[in-house]
């Protein structure tokens, strides 16, 4: 996968305005999905780490509250 | 001109290079507050406390990527984001815009730039910032929240809420900066208020832990498993300050005195200096005698004092630092007290009291002794009723955040561990494993109101039994054989 958009590095630094200058994808359709996936593993992390400490959470409370008869 | 390109381009990598090694030491606060905070825990707690810490990073980075940088930038005029380009940036000024893509996530402006040294490295102490949020937060709550919990909240504060307080009060274009010239120069309002308050919100809803109060209510006290953990991690968070401080500069190469503060008014590194070790020395001593000799408070007084100081840095003198943050200490152990004992709100390493109370009155002290210094680039007065207006707007949007957060939380059965769990320990439960098997598991003592010390499984398991009984609707009363019974360890 070639990303990178000039010819050469001395094209890029001719670029080198304070705008673009070479960032791979910049303010293009494939930053903004790799965006949008970033952000959307984020959450799903979140979301799968909060249901499966609940899970866990349960199963443990369970178990100690057998074996203490409460 | 070849020679004034070269002048340039050095004093730019050298201010990219300053904050840089300003982020690379604040990851000491960090390294510090997990110290600090797993040396208070018990020993059943130590590891869940280290990974709340850790994965502290993991969810506010990104949080603050995709959604505070641009916060900061579009939401200095209220609590709706400015649309313009150049809605609520001085005209001419060229430094903050916001509604043509700067600080999105996929904007080169948040990328490999070869025309931006800055802005990367200016996110990166931002975000710095945002961690250190959430780990005042994470010490108060230790021993009873669940690690999810604990991440929705400090995404929620590190990711936008202390975001929307500093693009108010911590900007060029801030409208608390541009109308009110208030002045906040190393956040003690706008990070350590805002995280002490929406704290002091989570704590509401939370609750104390399991046997932090006896049935008429008086505070015990759980003795931290290794209190020299503690005391170390503390002198890392403030080895870390140092260079927080450094961050709250910017260099400006073309104007003397070469440095200015976060308003781009006139600072410099050496006034900080003289103003963070200072307030510790003063801080140190005051919590020493307020406190009596507590060793807890001697040092947390010192972090009270800074926290108080911290508005006013760039401009107060050494001698009234030093008076400041000598009284500062004893206000937040006084405060620290009233929380624990009047309002029974269990906050395990003061956090409320040291950077909440003590930063928004730090706030309001810069008002009283540091009024009619120009602020920003309009030179805006700063006034005691600006002050005022700056906690007065901060101060809700923390608690209640806090406070609404935490409660969405506990309604869906997300926020406390069950007890339970919390009575066997939390690695236990959370990890399945013993992380410290070289040090033998001994009954571990807790500190009655009266100064007695007690076996623990008695009082826990009665406090337990206490707990399920109001739940449950019937009374539980453990015996001294059941609670002796050796089936847990706490």
């Amino acid at each position: 996968m070639d990303t990178f958009p000039y010819e050469s590095w001395e094209e890029a630094l001719a670029d080198a305005d304070g705008s673009t200058g070479y960032y791979t994808w910049a303010n293009g359709t494939g930053s903004v999905v790799l965006a949008i996936l970033a952000i959307a593993l984020s959450i799903a992390w979140m979301v799968w780490l909060t249901r499966n400490e609940a899970k866990h959470l349960e199963h443990c409370a369970a178990r100690l509250n057998e074996k203490w008869g409460l | 001109m070849f020679a004034q390109e070269t002048v340039d381009l050095t004093a730019t990598v050298f201010t990219e290079a300053y904050y840089f090694f300003t982020v690379a030491l604040m990851w000491l606060l960090h390294v510090g507050f997990m110290t600090y905070e797993a040396g208070v825990s018990r020993r059943k707690n130590v590891m869940a406390t280290a990974i709340k810490n850790i994965l502290t990073i993991a969810v506010v980075t990104p949080t603050f990527y995709y959604l505070g940088w641009w916060a900061y930038f579009c939401m200095q005029e209220g609590l709706l984001p400015t649309t313009t380009a150049d809605g609520n940036q001085p005209e001419g000024s060229g430094f903050y815009f916001c509604g043509d893509g700067y600080g999105l996530g996929w904007d080169a402006s948040m990328g490999p730039n070869l025309g931006d040294n800055i802005t990367a490295v200016f996110w990166a102490a931002f975000v710095l910032f945002a961690w250190t949020t959430g780990s005042i937060m994470s010490g108060a709550i230790i021993e009873r929240v669940r690690t999810s919990a604990y991440l929705w909240l400090t995404a929620l504060m590190g990711g936008l809420i202390w975001v929307i307080a500093a693009a108010w009060g911590w900007s060029y274009g801030g409208w608390l900066t541009l109308h009110f010239g208030y002045h906040d120069f190393a956040a003690s309002g706008l990070v350590h208020g805002v995280a002490g308050i929406f704290t002091l919100g989570v704590l509401f809803n939370l609750g104390p832990r399991i046997g932090r109060y006896d049935r008429d209510g008086n505070a015990r006290s759980f003795k931290p498993h290794n209190l020299h953990m503690t005391l170390q991690g503390l002198m890392l968070i403030f080895t870390g300050f140092y260079a927080f401080y450094a961050a709250c500069l910017a260099i400006t190469a073309n104007q003397v005195p070469g440095w200015a503060n976060i308003y781009f008014s006139p600072a410099t590194l050496g006034a900080i200096t003289l103003t963070i070790t200072m307030g510790f020395a003063g801080g140190f001593a005051g919590g020493y005698f307020f406190s009596q000799r507590d060793p807890f408070w001697t040092i947390s007084g010192g972090l009270a004092g800074v926290v108080a100081v911290s508005a006013g840095a760039d401009i107060y003198s050494p001698s009234l630092v030093f008076i400041l943050a000598f009284l500062m200490a004893g206000f937040a152990y006084y405060v620290g007290s009233f929380l624990e004992n009047k309002m029974r709100l269990d906050d395990a390493v003061g956090a409320v009291a040291v950077h909440g109370f003590a930063g928004f009155t730090g706030v309001i002290l810069l008002g009283i002794f540091a009024s009619g210094y120009p602020t920003g680039a309009y030179n805006v007065e700063t006034t005691l009723l600006g002050q005022l207006v700056g906690v007065a707007a901060m101060f809700p949007l923390a608690f209640l955040s806090g406070y609404g957060a935490s409660w969405i939380l506990k309604k869906l059965n997300l926020l406390r561990v069950l007890p339970a769990v919390e009575l066997e320990g939390l690695d236990i439960a959370e990890y399945g494993e013993d992380f410290f098997p070289e040090m033998g598991v001994r009954g571990e003592v807790i500190v009655e109101a009266d100064g007695t010390n007690v076996p623990a499984e008695v009082v826990l398991r009665q406090a337990m039994a206490d707990a399920m009984a109001v739940s449950n609707g019937h009374e539980i009363d453990l015996t001294k054989e059941e609670a002796d019974d050796g089936h847990i360890s706490v």
